[in-house]
């Protein structure tokens, strides 16, 4: 076996970043071929190095157009260049109704069409419930729509303000959460990721007004520490002129009015 | 459902000649390659024959991308590089030149936004990415732009920069490392 060496190192970082000559190539994969964790583990987190490095560059939009010529390209099957399953075979087209097995299938479609005739007014009858059914459907996705469109408001709204939550000294720098504040309705979005706390412990998320502070609840995030959390009657107590999360025990702070734990995260509220 | 899974459910899909997986992997990671393919070969109308190549490469590929080897993301930007690198060589220097000035000069829309969370994580993870590259040291930076960006060999970037060819290998690791240290991998494509 080909003992490991810092330069299996080099040549992994080579490869992550697609300029691994054809030499170093050949070396690195007879060494991979007899096993070594420490390389496998490197290329892994260079191949996310890299990945950060593919992202850097300016964000553009991707036009339109060249979805579009993708999937027509695709769809007329130009562009593929896939092989067949060998056991899927074109059969040649003819009459359905030509050779002796015809005049049995013609019994059989009649047949059929006297059974669909039978049942018609059953089906007729299922239909219109279907419809009735169908109906309520839409109206309660059209009242989610318009549920949506309210909440989608608070961020268009002209009065609209974003505040930025920045760790305090004693948050953490992995903290990061945007709130989208809408005065007039008086309504609030916040997207929050990090919000990974301790064992038994819980972050909070607290208004700000000239009387102190309000708590707004404790925020729930998920496994990856993201939360997406809507936001109403956020000015009960005042004018909010900040917003704040403190970490708490896991039910949150005790008193509605004060938070009992360190504030790891503030925003103030510009203009 | 984690990204990764839906990857992987969707590429297994794509490998199964679906269209409609592909066009939603086109939607996800479309932006990222445009972007990364306009990056090296200067011009939009390039880069969009680059993204338009690349893509019919991966569905024509599609049954060889293997998950156990790393992230769809970097298997399809793995392809759109090397094929942005391949479009850039053919150019020439003279069009380099100008493809490079193009790219300064373009203000065309950012990517767009499906919904709030995914606009707010997107804008979160720019930042992250913003961050982490400013945060390295020069010529570290530019030995990873040279050879990521520009498909300069190590040889060569130790030539252009007057350096030793261990030092560049030795800054290219350092400053991969960094990046990937300094971005949570969870976050990315």
């Amino acid at each position: 076996m080909s003992r490991h060496r810092d330069e299996h190192l080099d040549l992994c970082a080579a490869r992550a970043l697609g300029v691994l000559d054809e030499a170093g190539q050949a070396e690195l994969n007879a060494h991979l071929a007899e096993g070594c964790a420490q390389c496998e583990r490197e290329l892994r987190d260079l191949a996310g190095g890299a990945m950060v490095l593919a992202m850097s560059p300016p964000q553009h939009q991707a036009p339109a157009a060249v979805r579009a010529r993708v999937l027509a390209a695709i769809d007329s099957g130009g562009a593929s260049g896939r092989q067949q399953d060998a056991s899927v075979v074109a059969l040649p087209r003819r009459p359905w109704h030509a050779g002796p097995a015809g005049a049995l299938l013609a019994a059989a479609a009649l047949i059929a069409v006297a059974l669909a005739g039978v049942s018609a007014w059953r089906r007729t009858e299922s239909l219109t419930r279907e419809l009735a059914a169908t109906q309520a459907r839409t109206d309660s996705l059209a009242r989610a729509l318009d549920e949506e469109r309210r909440w989608a408001a608070v961020m268009t709204a002209p009065g609209a303000r974003t505040v930025l939550l920045a760790p305090t000294t004693a948050g953490t720098a992995t903290l990061v959460a945007e709130l989208h504040y809408d005065r007039a309705s008086d309504r609030a979005l916040l997207f929050a990721q990090g919000l990974v706390p301790p064992d038994a412990h819980a972050y909070e998320l607290w208004a700000i007004t000239a009387t102190g502070p309000t708590s707004l609840g404790v925020v729930r995030a998920d496994a990856d520490g993201r939360a997406v959390v809507r936001l109403e009657r956020i000015a009960r107590d005042g004018a909010v002129a900040a917003f704040a999360v403190s970490l708490e025990g896991s039910g949150g702070s005790p008193d509605h009015h004060k938070p009992s734990g360190p504030v790891v995260m503030l925003g103030k509220i510009s203009g | 459902m984690n990204d990764t899974e839906q990857d992987r459910r969707c590429w297994d899909r794509v490998a199964g000649g679906d269209p409609a997986a592909l066009a939603e992997a086109y939607d996800r990671y479309a932006d990222l390659l445009y972007s990364l393919a306009r990056r090296i070969v200067g011009s939009s109308s390039d880069a969009e024959e680059v993204l338009q190549d690349a893509w019919l490469q991966a569905w024509r590929s599609a049954r060889s991308y293997d998950p156990a080897r790393g992230a769809l993301g970097a298997w399809l930007v793995t392809i759109t590089r090397t094929r942005a690198l391949d479009r850039l060589r053919s150019m020439g220097s003279r069009r380099r030149g100008e493809a490079a000035a193009t790219v300064e000069a373009a203000s065309d829309p950012p990517p767009r936004s499906t919904d709030p969370a995914t606009g707010y994580a997107r804008r979160a993870l720019r930042n992250n990415v913003a961050t982490a590259i400013t945060a390295l040291a020069p010529q570290q930076r530019q030995v990873l732009e040279l050879a990521f960006f520009e498909g300069l060999s190590q040889s060569e970037i130790a030539a252009r920069l007057n350096a030793p060819l261990g030092t560049v290998k030795s800054w290219t690791r350092q400053a991969l490392l960094k990046l990937r240290e300094r971005v949570p991998v969870e976050a990315l494509p």
